[in-house]
């Protein structure tokens, strides 16, 4: 099946005062995909979201959805939601002011199904968004993006300060009642762990580049991690790891194109979690530019 | 068209204390004292400003009776013009707070993410301001002029004819409307002057 291209960056850069927030990222999505973007603070991930969303200017080529984010965002924001930070929603206004708003700015939003959604949650329509918790906030601001029949969908950092419940709760709603297979995510968040289901698709950035990018399918695929039995650590030592690390006292190493039969002998094998995985290659990357 | 008028029903949500209530409020007080002033239940007297029915004594009723029409309406209407001062000055502090801030707000509280995240343009969004200034500030305040004058005209017209002042027609002349008119025109000239703090 052909899959829409909705994201084509090729050479893309931020400056900011001579250094570089974003240093030539190559990057294609197609429709469909659910990518997160992994990285320490500083990475980029963040400046490469906001340029999609047009927000920012950059050097390089960068179109979404075959417009360019710089000159065109007004036109292509009716085709992009987000959800960029968790206290954005003017606290002065009522639920409904904020629901009439949006209806009056955006063709492809439907109130009745806002209400519909609402009405699943605690939300009064006639509450100020100043007295409603933090989770309340981030269930409305996905409940107005849920309601919104839009092609991609960018989260930056959506459940940053929430508590695990209504983190859990954000994603599952998420998957469970908007995604369709149809249509792009992209989501940048620190806590890797709680999304590492939700993605097909990761990105690991690191100073303004990327520095891995594959499918979850061909990273469960290519790299194992072997808890390796007692006896068998310097076996395992001696099939070149490209990771090395220790868990409760024991050794955890991790392999890259190393088929699993080879490993199975020498002790317990499973797929890394992408938490692991992230952690790995940067290490790699820190020991790899300080070589 | 619907988008603009999103945005500026929003504006008016948004700035209702300034430009709705506070002159609403101020109005309210005015007619207030401009009533017992004129049922005598209070003066108001300063170093400055006088504002009573002592004034109407019988040298400026002998005054009156021989001053021409256009002298005897001269006095009444400055009375009135002099009366709607408040208003414009809470409506003059409300504008020049409204420009200073207007964008300043956003950014800081963060919610402007949130309405640069929705398909509005940036022009949309600064033609919005820009109609509730000059358009929209001064047809809500408007009705709060009109009420103090018509308040005012009342009191007047019914204090001058029981003390033979003046015939009841003085007031009620059609200089209301082009007064009304005159109004928007100064609130015009307030909203222009703080335009350029606006772009600022």
């Amino acid at each position: 099946m052909n899959k829409d291209i909705v994201v084509k960056a090729h050479g893309v850069k931020k400056n900011y005062d001579n250094s570089y927030a974003l240093n030539g990222i190559d990057l294609e999505v197609t429709s469909g995909q659910i990518l997160g973007f992994l990285g320490p603070n500083g990475a980029g991930k963040s400046t490469f979201l906001q340029s999609v969303l047009g927000l920012i200017n950059t050097e390089g080529n960068l179109e979404v959805l075959g417009l360019d984010p710089r000159r065109d965002r007004h036109k292509l924001l009716k085709e992009v939601c987000s959800i960029t930070d968790v206290a954005v929603l003017p606290k002065w206004m009522t639920v409904d002011q904020i629901l009439q708003y949006v209806d009056g700015v955006h063709p492809g939003f439907d109130l009745q199904k806002c209400h519909s959604i609402l009405s699943k949650t605690n939300i009064k329509r006639s509450s100020q968004v100043k007295i409603l918790s933090r989770g309340m906030v981030v269930q409305l601001h996905l409940s107005i993006v849920m309601a919104i029949n839009a092609r991609l969908l960018v989260l930056d950092e959506p459940t940053l300060g929430l508590d695990l419940v209504y983190r859990k709760e954000f994603y599952s709603q998420l998957i469970e009642d908007y995604y369709d297979g149809e249509k792009t995510i992209l989501i940048s968040t620190h806590q890797v762990e709680e999304i590492e289901g939700v993605l097909s698709d990761a990105v690991f950035m690191n100073q303004g580049r990327i520095v891995m990018q594959d499918s979850i399918e061909s990273i469960n695929k290519k790299f194992l991690e072997l808890r390796p039995n007692r006896d068998s650590l310097e076996r395992a030592k001696s099939l070149r790891p490209i990771h090395q690390r220790v868990e409760l006292g024991r050794e955890v190493l991790l392999f890259e194109d190393t088929e699993q039969e080879k490993l199975s002998d020498l002790g317990e094998v499973r797929p890394p979690f992408i938490a692991d995985l992230f952690m790995a290659i940067m290490d790699k990357t820190k020991n790899g530019d300080n070589a | 068209m619907t988008v603009l008028f999103t945005m500026i029903r929003k504006e008016i949500q948004e700035h209702k204390l300034a430009f709705i209530y506070a002159p609403f409020i101020v109005a309210l007080v005015l007619c207030a004292v401009i009533i017992s002033v004129y049922l005598g239940l209070t003066d108001i007297q300063t170093t400055n400003f006088s504002f009573s029915t002592d004034v109407y004594d019988e040298k400026y009723k002998e005054g009156m009776l021989l001053a021409s029409p256009e002298a005897k309406t001269a006095v009444i209407r400055a009375g009135l013009v002099v009366l709607g001062l408040p208003i414009l000055l809470t409506v003059g502090f409300g504008l020049l707070a409204y420009s200073l801030s207007t964008f300043a707000d956003e950014r800081k509280d963060r919610s402007l993410i949130f309405w640069r995240s929705l398909p509005v343009s940036d022009l949309t969004t600064v033609m919005s301001k820009l109609v509730f200034i000059v358009v929209v500030i001064p047809l809500l305040v408007l009705p709060n002029l009109i009420l103090l004058q018509l308040v005012a005209s009342l009191s007047v017209s019914i204090y001058f004819v029981s003390n033979d002042i003046v015939p009841f027609g003085y007031v009620w002349t059609s200089y209301f409307i082009s007064d009304w008119f005159r109004i928007i025109f100064s609130l015009w000239a307030q909203a222009l002057w703080s335009l350029p703090i606006f772009y600022g």
